[in-house]
């Protein structure tokens, strides 16, 4: 039986680190009760290289639109036997973000996502930007300098650059620069919507990076709807649509060398603490409804249930 | 996502475009709607016309802008967002309003008249998901059209559309309530439109019609500028109460640069009407439609079929 789960996300989401740790733990069979890889896949070049940077604790290669490449992994249910051929597709956050800005999606994510049964909806817990208004902005500058509102009209003299004219600065406006919420709610409701047919999906938000967050003591559903309050709302009013549960995932235990810092040999006591573990899939955490593992399979097979 | 990315990512979508192009997909466009482009929503779900009116610069486009922020936030008035066919549309009225336009006063780009009848797609869903979604269609329509439609009868009636909503939202300019040098003018242009809608039968006895005084963060300071704007909403009110079906009156402040209040303030309790009003017949039990000069036999046949449900008024 196969499954086309579908991973989306904007750049940076933590899509193609998601797959590199998936990768290591289906395939070492390091975290008891995780799906289990049947047989190697007949080209597994593209997942070695990303685990290989996982295992040594560097990032990942920024996925671009010419490097996406789609994945098959036959895997198996320890609880139930039950056996599922996993396509995922490492979609370039770019390609979906041009999607929110040209409006236009190449023929191969049609039909990938015209045959998708479930999705994994990466947010990054550190990039849930808000749009937040001149007024929200002049409340928080005022807070900031302890000045009283006079609650006029008049611009704050704090704030005004006497060198700069009001308004000389004004950006138009540019579509790229819309929350990331409204745009991956964007990407959401193109799933349902003609040229696609409406159909309903398995779905799963995973708030990746969540060891940064962790200590705001929110449970990830809570986050989601403090942080992406968009984003929650149209998946609960959507939920006949988008069946969906909300995971915290920590797919490294921490930050990742770049190449640059790899090479400089300088040492990093959080990149050997890391690399110390005898389990490497005990860098993993995952966080869902039922409590915290390092299962990273947990919402794979929560998708396709 | 960097300017310098972003233009570099552009610049290799475009450079894939030409392998691309012939295998990409489109997807809908996203930005404001006009009325015939709303027929795939309009027949596929029931949906709820919402007609904002008034002069220009009394806050339309603002007042539409600030529902949307409002859900950005969380829920609200008792709804959550359940989807957008317009998020491009919305993005682009609310980014005046954002400190990233780089600007200190906020602004809403003005409605412009060659834009034509232009909407914004809503879907709200009860807070505890128990209902069905609800789609609502909120207009933004130029002020100059309503200003035209105080002067001649023939523009009021060029606003067909109001016709088709199942509320009709008047605003009156709280900024010029407070400025006693044009409170009058905000008086006269509000309550001359409003004449002039339901003398055109625009507006009638199944209408459902709200006044709301906007930019009431401006206008609350004054105490005379509260008194004047509860007199207009009593004279207005008591004129026109018999001939519509309902008529209420709100204080909302849309967009307060200062802070103090959230977006749509004072909405919250006008918008659930909008959205829970038992559906009606739309207004106009007449359609004003003037025969062509060289009418066809299908058009001849169509009046001859249909002669109660129009007026004919000779070129």
């Amino acid at each position: 039986m196969s499954e086309t789960q579908l991973i989306l996300g904007l750049p940076k989401a933590g899509k193609t680190t998601f797959i590199a740790a998936l990768w290591y733990v289906v395939e070492t069979l390091c975290v008891p009760g995780s799906l289990q890889l049947v047989d190697l896949p007949e080209d597994r070049r593209h997942l070695n290289e990303l685990r290989t940077r996982w295992v040594n604790c560097l990032e990942q290669i920024h996925t671009s639109t010419s490097t996406e490449k789609e994945i098959r992994l036959k895997l198996k249910d320890p609880a139930t036997g039950r056996i599922v051929e996993l396509i995922v597709p490492d979609l370039s956050g770019e390609s979906l973000e041009l999607q929110w800005s040209h409006r236009q999606c190449t023929r191969s994510y049609f039909d990938l996502a015209s045959s998708a049964t479930s999705i994994l909806l990466f947010v990054n817990a550190e990039s849930a930007a808000e749009a937040a208004t001149i007024g929200e902005e002049e409340a928080l500058g005022d807070m900031l300098r302890e000045i009283p509102r006079s609650g006029n009209r008049s611009v704050s003299d704090a704030l005004t650059h006497p060198e700069i004219p009001c308004g000389a600065r004004e950006v138009p406006w540019d579509c790229g620069d819309a929350p990331p919420q409204v745009k991956l709610v964007e990407i959401l409701q193109f799933l349902t919507a003609p040229p696609f047919r409406n159909r309903i999906f398995r779905s799963v938000v995973i708030i990746s990076a969540w060891d940064r967050v962790k200590s705001e003591g929110l449970s990830p559903a809570v986050w989601l709807a403090k942080r992406m309050p968009l984003l929650d709302q149209f998946l609960r009013a959507n939920k006949e649509t988008f069946q969906s549960e909300v995971y915290g995932l920590s797919a490294t235990g921490g930050r990742m060398q770049t190449d640059a810092e790899r090479k400089s040999n300088r040492r990093d006591p959080q990149i050997e603490s890391l690399q110390s573990h005898q389990n490497q899939g005990k860098r993993i955490e995952v966080v869902g409804p039922s409590g915290s593992s390092h299962d990273i399979t947990a919402p794979v097979r929560c998708a396709i249930t | 996502m960097t300017q310098n990315s972003r233009a570099s990512d552009l610049e290799s979508a475009d450079a894939l475009g030409d392998t691309r192009a012939v295998s990409a997909v489109d997807l809908p466009k996203g930005g404001s709607l006009q009325p015939d482009e709303t027929m795939s929503i309009s027949c596929a779900r029931a949906t709820r016309v919402i007609i904002v009116v008034g002069a220009a610069e009394s806050g339309k486009t603002t007042l539409l802008a600030s529902i949307y922020e409002r859900f950005l936030r969380g829920p609200w008035a008792g709804y959550v967002f359940a989807g957008s066919s317009t998020l491009l549309g919305f993005e682009q009225i609310c980014h005046g309003g954002r400190g990233a336009s780089g600007r200190e006063v906020p602004v809403t780009p003005r409605t412009q008249r060659p834009e034509g009848h232009q909407l914004l797609h809503l879907q709200v869903r009860s807070e505890n998901c128990s209902g069905r979604i609800q789609d609502l269609l909120l207009s933004d329509l130029s002020g100059e059209e309503f200003e035209d439609a105080r002067h001649s009868s023939q523009d009021t009636r060029e606003l067909a559309i109001v016709c088709s909503a199942q509320h009709v939202v008047l605003l009156v300019d709280g900024e010029k309530i407070a400025d006693i040098g044009r409170r009058q003018a905000a008086k006269d242009e509000a309550s001359l439109l409003l004449r002039s809608l339901v003398e055109e039968s625009l507006l009638g006895a199944t209408s459902r019609l709200d006044i709301i005084f906007t930019k009431w963060d401006i206008a609350m300071q004054d105490t005379a500028a509260v008194s004047f704007a509860e007199a207009v909403e009593s004279e207005l009110i008591s004129r026109y109460a018999s001939r519509l079906a309902v008529v209420r009156s709100f204080r909302v402040a849309s967009r307060d640069p200062s802070g103090r209040y959230p977006p749509a303030y004072g909405l919250e309790s006008a918008f659930p009407a909008w959205v829970l009003e038992p559906q009606q017949p739309p207004t106009c039990a007449r359609t004003v439609l003037t025969e062509p000069d060289l009418a066809s036999e299908y058009d001849r046949f169509f009046r001859r079929q249909l002669p109660a449900q129009f007026i004919h008024r000779p070129l």
